[in-house]
């Protein structure tokens, strides 16, 4: 059956270059996908939508470690659903110009499909290969539609993707040689009969982390992150701050972490310095901000860090439930409030003109709706609980101190954890001030002109009714996690 | 039938082309173009499918080799042969629509030009199956005097330059070839291949002489492949001359040179004191091909000088199967495979863009990166067309480049050569830059772009770029499917 979201995905992008109405045809794809991905994850036996694709990565003869294809398992259940769910909102909440539309939506669903088939992979060539097909169009969106210094923004973002990727071959190439398989089953039993050595494993792991981690924007090499989500078009700026950057931390669980634990192991340390940088530096960072896109990109930058924190954790521990489940709740609650965030600064955006917080103010008054809102999505993004991204740090932090309360030994984890609870202090600074300033208080003379005589309008209805959608996804993770808990084995 | 009748086969068609050229073309050159390129891509074609039948049913015995000792018929022999017949085919096609023959009394007939076409394909099957020096020689020759007229084959100032520098360096490297032959012979007395590599295991023998022959030959071949010390020639050539002749050096000739090297490494596996030496001399040109190549392109505008720096670097990725063959020890199928997965994927996506850059140059009369500015507006089948074919050249996953890519990487890494690996990566990123510069030009446009008109192109063409871009990612997908074909 998970097939069919393939094949549909792919009926809309032909459907589309056909000139068909691009907004609708996406609208109605991305909607049937969201209930199909539904009902495959949670009201049906995931053994029955695996989807074996042919393929070869070596050129030796096949067999159970050579075997390619695409599953949903119960680790990538969550981020396909995250997937669903940010597609359908890409097609709805930004506002397309009709002009721009077919292409547009053509690249947005060739991302959203690279997502997907990355996320269901089960080895690592198509794991990496997915993630590849998500970079051009991401390329091309940004060059053509980019808000500010298109061209270099662009650039900068594919040399250092590439780079990125490329490492990661590297480290990928030498596992599947090392070991000698390539698919997740074939490559968990050769860890399980310990076929590669130690020295091995932490340079496999080096460059594991090197690579992603520049694709997930840890702390030295981020530089390429906040100027691609400001100045890239909506709908990339969602797919891929609330989509894409996901691939890099599941491909350090699955990959990483299962593989190679020795090897993370020994990278332990500095992962714990580089994660502070992303908590408390891009926190700051991100306070220091006087837009909108601006803010929510160094913001996405800044949460990484907990992840990263529950990659340590899962490193310490790697049969720990707690950090596990924190992981994929986070991951989750982050992707969905990020994206919201997004496409609501770009209604703002449409409806006055300006991302600056000095010019903006007071709309709560002329648009309650997505007052609303943005308020939810605010409160989610730092950590409120009720909310989706709260489970998900708690069960994090919660997690980063077992070591401590099983063994009363004060290890550089804990002080790493100690000092990142201060994220908490910091990411709620820049939401709220961001809300105030936005909704609240008093705004300039232009725009009170425009918002007396009702020129600003609320939010569309079908925008509306999707977010509403994605902010029940985030209470849901917030207020009965266990419904999406007991999905997981760990 | 004997396998040495398929390329007489190519020589009498030739000839008939050369006679229908004469007598036909007075009356309608268009017509007369036309028949030519028929002619020529059915016996082309028929060459191509006779061995693809052979060698997919050897049982059946449509070909056999009674000279065998003097012509050398293998599996690896039939791929390139192959090879050969289907880039001439395509560069026959891509011609067919790049000049009009309604202008000028001076200017060469387009018969001529598939004259010479099948004559050069012929020479480069002669070579595919070279097993003494002399034939080597003779062979090499053809092709050689073949491109000497077809790179100045319309005589306009860049195509004359072009063939000048071609004449002259071509000639210097041909010298230097037959000096090193003559001292090889001299040394070791033999003209076959593998007993002049063979014998120099006796004892007391000269190796000093044998190995400055050896040099030599190395030089010429190197000159021909476009690797390191002898690639300055190749981006003033490829820009120079015309698109279809830019088409046919980039991947035949550049495959002929690469094939000949090969056999002569595989031979230089025969002499023991040759390993080391080898590996180094083979580091230092893959590296310094690979970066002079890579980080040549970065600064190119124009569209063929940029393949021509790209078509170097792709010559020093090919170098790293022949790098290593250098590792006795090391599985010869795995190292052939690569090396002809790599040669299929760079013959599919450059001919790809090679048909794109000719449909281009020839309606807007640039062969500029800005001429393609605006061709996601106009020609979106076109923008996807290069598109595919650049991801291809790129490494991009999802293309039979990617695969290609990897088996290279496989091969480095088992061999755990680490400075040549890390290198070939920084390469694959630099790629990145100057294939996505054409993306750029194409997909983001520019205020000028608003007054293109649409590029007609011709059906021949839409025909290739259809087939290419789909069999770029239908084998990106399914290589299994190649494998069985491969020898």
């Amino acid at each position: 059956m998970f097939i069919y979201l393939i094949i549909i995905s792919l009926l809309a992008i032909t459907a589309i270059s056909f000139n068909l109405p691009a907004k609708r045809v996406s609208i109605i794809a991305a909607a049937l996908n969201l209930l199909i991905g539904i009902q495959l994850c949670f009201f049906n036996d995931l053994a029955q939508s695996s989807v074996e694709l042919m393929g070869l990565a070596s050129l030796k003869d096949e067999g159970e470690f050579f075997k390619m294809g695409l599953a949903i398992t119960s680790s990538n259940m969550g981020l396909i659903i995250l997937t669903l769910l940010v597609t359908l909102a890409v097609f709805v909440i930004p506002e397309l110009a009709d002009k721009d539309a077919k292409f547009q939506t053509i690249c947005s669903w060739l991302i959203s499909l690279g997502c997907l088939l990355a996320f269901a992979a089960q080895d690592v060539i198509f794991f990496y290969a997915f993630h590849e097909l998500a970079l051009i169009p991401t390329f091309l969106m940004l060059g053509r539609y980019g808000k500010r210094a298109k061209e270099s923004t662009a650039w900068k973002m594919m040399i250092y993707l590439a780079f990125g990727s490329l490492v990661l071959l590297a480290g990928i190439l030498l596992l599947v040689i090392k070991a000698g398989a390539v698919s997740f089953s074939g490559l968990a039993a050769s860890v399980a009969a310990e076929s590669i050595n130690y020295h091995d494993q932490v340079w496999i792991a080096g460059l594991l982390l090197l690579g992603f981690g520049t694709l997930i924007s840890l702390f030295p090499f981020h530089s390429w992150a906040p100027h691609t989500y400001a100045n890239s078009p909506t709908a990339t700026s969602m797919l891929h701050a609330g989509v894409l950057k996901k691939f890099g931390l599941l491909g350090l669980w699955q990959i990483g972490i299962a593989f190679v634990p020795q090897g993370m192991a020994y990278w332990t340390p500095t992962l714990c310095v580089l994660l502070l940088g992303n908590i408390i530096f891009m926190g700051l960072v991100t306070i220091n901000q006087r837009k909108i896109d601006d803010m929510l990109a160094h913001s996405s930058v800044m949460h990484m860090g907990y992840l990263f924190l529950a990659l340590v954790v899962l490193i310490y521990n790697p049969s720990s439930q707690l950090a596990y489940q924190g992981f994929m709740i986070l991951m989750v609650a982050h992707g969905l409030s990020t994206a919201l965030l997004f496409g609501l600064s770009d209604v703002i955006k449409r409806r006055t003109g300006t991302f600056h917080f000095e010019d903006l103010g007071g709309l709560g008054k002329s648009m309650p709706k997505l007052c609303l809102l943005f308020a939810i999505a605010t409160m989610a993004a730092l950590g409120l609980p009720s909310l989706g991204n709260f489970t998900g740090e708690f069960l994090i932090f919660f997690s980063a101190f077992d070591t401590y309360r099983s063994s009363g030994e004060w290890t550089m984890l804990t002080t790493t954890t100690v000092i990142s609870l201060w994220g908490i202090v910091i990411s709620a600074t820049y939401g709220l001030r961001s809300f105030r300033a936005v909704f609240q208080g008093a705004s300039n003379t232009y725009l009170t002109q425009r918002m007396e005589s009702q020129s600003i309008k609320d939010i569309k209805f079908s925008a509306w009714i999707v977010s509403i959608i994605l902010i029940i996804a985030l209470f849901i993770l917030g207020i009965s996690p266990q419904l999406f808990i007991q999905h997981f084995a760990s | 039938m004997p396998a040495h009748y398929l390329e007489i086969i190519l020589v009498v068609a030739s000839l008939l082309i050369v006679f229908i050229d004469a007598f036909l073309s007075k009356t309608s050159k268009i017509k007369a173009s036309n028949l030519t390129t028929t002619i020529a891509c059915l016996a082309l074609g028929y060459v191509a499918v006779i061995l693809c039948a052979y060698a997919a049913q050897p049982k059946l015995e449509l070909l056999s080799n009674p000279l065998s000792d003097q012509f050398l018929f293998d599996e690896l022999t039939i791929f390139f042969k192959v090879f050969f017949s289907i880039s001439t085919i395509l560069v026959a096609l891509l011609v067919n629509h790049t000049k009009t023959t309604t202008d000028g009394v001076d200017k060469p007939h387009q018969g001529a030009f598939d004259a010479i076409l099948l004559l050069v394909c012929a020479g480069m099957m002669w070579l595919a199956s070279a097993k003494d020096i002399i034939h080597l020689f003779v062979a090499l020759e053809l092709v050689a005097i073949g491109f000497y007229v077809l790179i100045s084959f319309w005589r306009s100032q860049g195509e004359l330059e072009a063939g000048i520098k071609y004449l002259i360096l071509g000639g210097v490297s041909t010298a230097l070839l037959v000096y090193g032959l003559s001292w090889l012979y001299g040394t070791s007395g033999c003209i076959d291949i593998n007993s002049i590599f063979n014998i120099t295991n006796t004892e007391g023998f000269p190796i000093e002489g044998w190995l400055l022959g050896f040099i030599l030959v190395l030089i010429a071949i190197s000159f021909k492949v476009g690797s390191f010390p002898f690639q300055l020639w190749i981006p003033d050539v490829y820009q120079g001359t015309n698109t279809a002749t830019t088409a046919l050096l980039s991947v035949a000739s550049k495959a002929a040179g690469l094939m000949i090297f090969y056999r002569l490494a595989q031979a230089a596996l025969l002499t023991e004191s040759l390993q080391f030496p080898l590996f180094i001399v083979l580091t230092v040109v893959i590296i310094a091909t690979l970066l002079i190549g890579n980080l040549g392109a970065l600064a190119q505008q124009n569209m063929k000088r940029l393949f021509a720096y790209s078509s170097i670097a792709q010559a020093g990725f090919l170098l790293i199967p022949i790098f290593s063959l250098t590792d006795i020890y090391y599985d010869k199928d795995l190292i052939q495979a690569t090396f002809c997965i790599y040669l299929i994927a760079y013959l599919i996506a450059t001919m790809s863009a090679f048909f794109c850059i000719a449909a281009v140059e020839k309606q807007r009369q640039s062969s500029h990166q800005n001429a393609f500015s605006g061709l996601s507006r106009t020609n979106p089948g076109l923008a996807v067309a290069m598109t595919v074919a650049l991801s291809s050249l790129a490494g991009l996953p999802l293309t039979i480049g990617f695969q290609a890519k990897i088996g290279i990487f496989v091969l480095l890494v088992e061999q755990q050569a680490w400075l040549i690996f890390v290198i070939a990566l920084l390469g694959a990123i630099a790629s990145f830059y100057y294939y996505f510069k054409v993306l750029r030009a194409i997909y983001w446009c520019k205020e000028s772009s608003e007054s293109q008109e649409k590029i007609k192109i011709p059906l021949p063409y839409s025909i290739v770029l259809c087939i290419s871009s789909v069999l770029i990612i239908y084998l990106g997908l399914f290589i299994r499917e190649l494998l069985p074909l491969l020898p």
